[in-house]
């Protein structure tokens, strides 16, 4: 017993010291944001598998998220947005609920992000049913270098899921492996990111009556190889002039598929590979009203250049414009 | 005896932890002898700095997935 008590009191300050040296208790925050304005996008016809027909059409959207971070490194998410379409009798109208959960930790001369989020998609205003489920993880390695330069490699791991019959064979993964190169400059007020990301996106074949409007027009048959060998070469700068945000995006992606695209008319047996370069310039201003409040007007087009053309089942050629204002508050 | 010890137990860190905050002062670094090479470490990122830049990547993921959420559509990629 005397021995233990000696022990005890030998090994007691040592024990209190250790607790004396520890950080405060970290806190826990809630964070978040809300979101409500519109836009028009000018071929939402197009993006839903419909080869004719009327193509644009605007939007009023609703987006609501938050979040909660757990001792300065673990932030746990959820979101909902609702994108209001009245064209096409709101059959385009979607809901989607999110959560997000987030790890990060600092270890010295290299910053650790671990991170997975969930969506779940439900489409048409008047009877709601599930389009799309999937879920996606991320590590995110940023090497610091000096005090304005930061280096970032992410590996990026995704599944998306066809829940509605019509995109059914829309299910399989994509896995990406990105590395980027940030500057900070002019104090923080600049930021100039540039990289490379390559990887593979793997969907089931689209079949003839997966694309609306193909059986009206004379096609028998049609097998679409949906796997895909995807590189990009992407850049963002972003100023800051006093309440103002100028922000530039640009991305060239390159697509190439797997396999070619088999199809049949009742007259000609056709096949050809899917081989897509999309150009994608974007430009956003912000204006910030208060710390917490700002106003966004964002301009994005997607320009497809692709080896499916006029004289193919599906011409994949032409731009995609999307403009949107949005007014969002955080909290 | 028990007593004696038992008295340790309880007041020795209290001691020890008061006569810390006297002992411990702090020590300069040694000087580099004249043929020591010494490299300029770069400059480190202050923590007020590493802070508003997390927040910034965490921004945009979050900005990335709103964009691919807010898109309407599969996707011009898939047919």
């Amino acid at each position: 017993m005397q021995g233990l008590i000696l022990l005890m009191a030998l090994v007691a300050p040592c024990l209190l010291g250790a607790a004396d040296g520890e950080e405060e208790t970290p806190a826990v925050f809630f964070g978040g944001s809300l979101s409500v304005g519109g836009g028009y996008e000018s071929d939402v016809a197009g993006s839903q598998g419909l080869v004719r027909g009327s193509r644009g059409a605007g939007d009023l959207l609703f987006d609501v998220s938050g979040d909660m971070t757990l001792f300065e490194e673990t932030t746990l998410g959820a979101s909902f947005l609702y994108d209001l379409m009245p064209a096409y009798g709101g059959r385009y109208a979607r809901m989607a609920l999110g959560a997000t959960a987030d790890w990060y930790r600092d270890l010295g001369p290299l910053e650790l992000d671990l991170g997975a989020a969930g969506e779940f998609s439900l489409v048409d205003r008047f009877a709601p049913e599930p389009y799309f489920g999937s879920f996606d993880g991320y590590v995110d390695l940023v090497i610091p270098h000096g005090e304005t330069l930061e280096w970032m490699v992410t590996l990026i791991a995704a599944y998306q899921h066809g829940l509605r019959d019509d995109v059914a064979y829309l299910r399989g993964p994509d896995i990406f492996l990105q590395g980027a190169a940030r500057w900070h400059f002019d104090e923080e007020r600049g930021l100039l990111t540039g990289g490379y990301r390559a990887g593979v996106s793997l969907r089931r074949n689209a079949g003839l009556y997966d694309l609306r409007g193909l059986p009206e027009r004379g096609y028998t048959a049609l097998t679409a190889c949906n796997e895909h060998f995807e590189q990009a070469l992407f850049g963002k700068v972003s100023y800051e002039i006093g309440a103002f945000t100028v922000v530039g995006r640009f991305s060239a992606i390159h697509r190439y598929a797997f396999a070619k695209d088999e199809w049949a008319t009742l007259y000609e047996r056709k096949e050809k590979r899917r081989i897509e370069l999309v150009l994608a310039p974007s430009a956003e201003v912000r204006f910030a009203l208060t710390d917490v409040s700002e106003i966004s007007v964002q301009y994005d087009l997607e320009y497809t250049i692709s080896s499916l053309g006029k004289s193919d089942y599906y011409d994949m050629n032409g731009p995609r414009h999307t403009f949107r204002v949005l007014a969002t508050q955080r909290f | 005896m028990r007593r004696l010890m038992l008295a340790a137990f309880f007041f020795l860190p209290l001691l020890l932890s008061a006569q810390d905050a006297d002992a411990v002062k702090p020590v300069a670094p040694p000087a580099p002898s004249a043929d020591e090479v010494v490299l300029d470490p770069a400059p480190a990122v202050d923590k007020a700095k590493e802070e508003k830049r997390r927040e910034e990547r965490k921004r945009e993921r979050e900005e990335e997935r709103k964009k691919k959420q807010r898109k309407s559509g599969k996707g011009k990629c898939k047919v």
